[in-house]
């Protein structure tokens, strides 16, 4: 992040301290949309990805006096984020990505975001089916597999990070990592085809 | 057919760009190679590929405004909790301790009431003892004055019998 950018969140972040709305308000704005790509990527829907978003920027504002910004700010934001989705699942005692149902709306905005003609309607099936496969492979790894793959291949995130957000060490991270992906492979080999 | 042992790890940290220079030189070699492992790499390239088509939501302005509006409504009950009546102090208080504040108020309203007549109670029983005293001591009496006629009876014989002596004497 750039060192002003930096020094302007740690400025928001006092400022929050002291208890100025204002400034919680501008560090939403700052962090609302990789807050909601997290939680969309660890629970599978618009709708509960906003609610988890809104626990976990209500437990930021509440516990900001506990934020001694050893760490960054985005690490500490994130690991929020992630604990609030894996509470939220443990509490539908359901993976719902399993369960996720194409939305016409989503289909819509699929075909709006690929409008090239060159792409055939029977490669757009078969990646959505392929989608549905991946996402069901997921939900049956076990829950430090699925965050950190989830985290590393869809939130983007580096290993070093993902480690401070699940609290292991990196070499620990790239492990669960790896056995994710072969789990993955392995179930999804057949309909992998060339 | 030899088996292929070659690590899968180091085929998926290929994929992700976490090898050194040598380890990606080792892998690129097996792969020229290695049937097998190419078709293990292409696998993982597509899952991947299929994960990074996958957008994430884009939501507009009007969500973002919502979102905003109910999180400070949120904030705004956590931070200010809702003003709660308070019952009467009577039913708020532990059953037994006001069973306990009743019994003896009852004891004092009881004992204030019939005051007058504990008094009498205790009069009569005086009386009671006087009465008895009184009855002792008529019994004793009479007893005495028995006796007392009895010694004058006695008395009045023996100066009888006195007097017919000296009469003879």
């Amino acid at each position: 992040m750039h060192p002003e950018a930096e020094n302007n969140e740690a400025v928001l972040i006092e400022n929050i301290k002291q208890g100025q709305r204002s400034s919680f308000d501008s560090l939403v704005r700052l962090y609302r949309q990789s807050g909601l790509n997290i939680a969309y990527n660890l629970v599978g829907n618009l709708e509960d990805a906003r609610d988890v978003l809104q626990e976990a920027l209500m437990k930021v504002y509440l516990h900001i006096q506990g934020f001694q910004q050893k760490s960054k700010f985005s690490t500490w934001f994130y690991r929020i984020v992630t604990n609030c989705a894996i509470d939220f699942l443990r509490k539908q005692k359901r993976s719902r990505r399993v369960f996720v149902e194409f939305q016409p709306e989503e289909e819509e905005e699929r075909e709006i975001q690929i409008p090239d003609s060159r792409f055939a309607p029977n490669e757009i099936l078969a990646n959505q089916e392929l989608n549905h496969l991946i996402e069901a492979g997921l939900a049956r790894l076990s829950e430090k597999q699925r965050l950190c793959f989830v985290l590393k291949h869809q939130s983007g995130l580096e290993i070093k990070e993902i480690s401070e957000i699940v609290k292991c060490n990196p070499a620990t991270v790239k492990v669960h990592l790896f056995r994710a992906m072969e789990s993955l492979r392995e179930e999804l080999a057949k309909y992998l085809v060339k | 057919m030899f088996k292929c042992i070659f690590s899968s790890k180091k085929l998926y940290g290929y994929l992700c760009g976490g090898l050194s220079d040598i380890d990606r030189l080792k892998v690129e070699a097996h792969l020229d190679t290695c049937a097998k492992c190419k078709e293990k790499l292409a696998q993982m390239q597509m899952i991947l590929s299929t994960l990074e088509k996958k957008a994430p939501p884009q939501p507009d302005e009007s969500f973002w405004h919502d979102f905003n509006v109910e999180l400070d409504r949120k904030l705004n009950e956590q931070l200010v909790p809702p003003i709660i009546l308070k019952r009467p102090l009577a039913y708020r208080l532990n059953p037994a301790f006001a069973y306990a504040v009743v019994l003896i108020f009852t004891l004092i309203v009881t004992g204030y009431l019939f005051q007058p007549q504990f008094k009498a109670l205790a009069i009569a029983k005086e009386d009671a003892a006087l009465a008895q005293e009184i009855t002792t001591l008529a019994e004793i009496s009479d007893e005495t004055i028995l006796r007392g006629e009895y010694l004058d009876n006695e008395i009045e014989e023996i100066d009888l019998i006195n007097a017919i002596e000296q009469n003879t004497g």
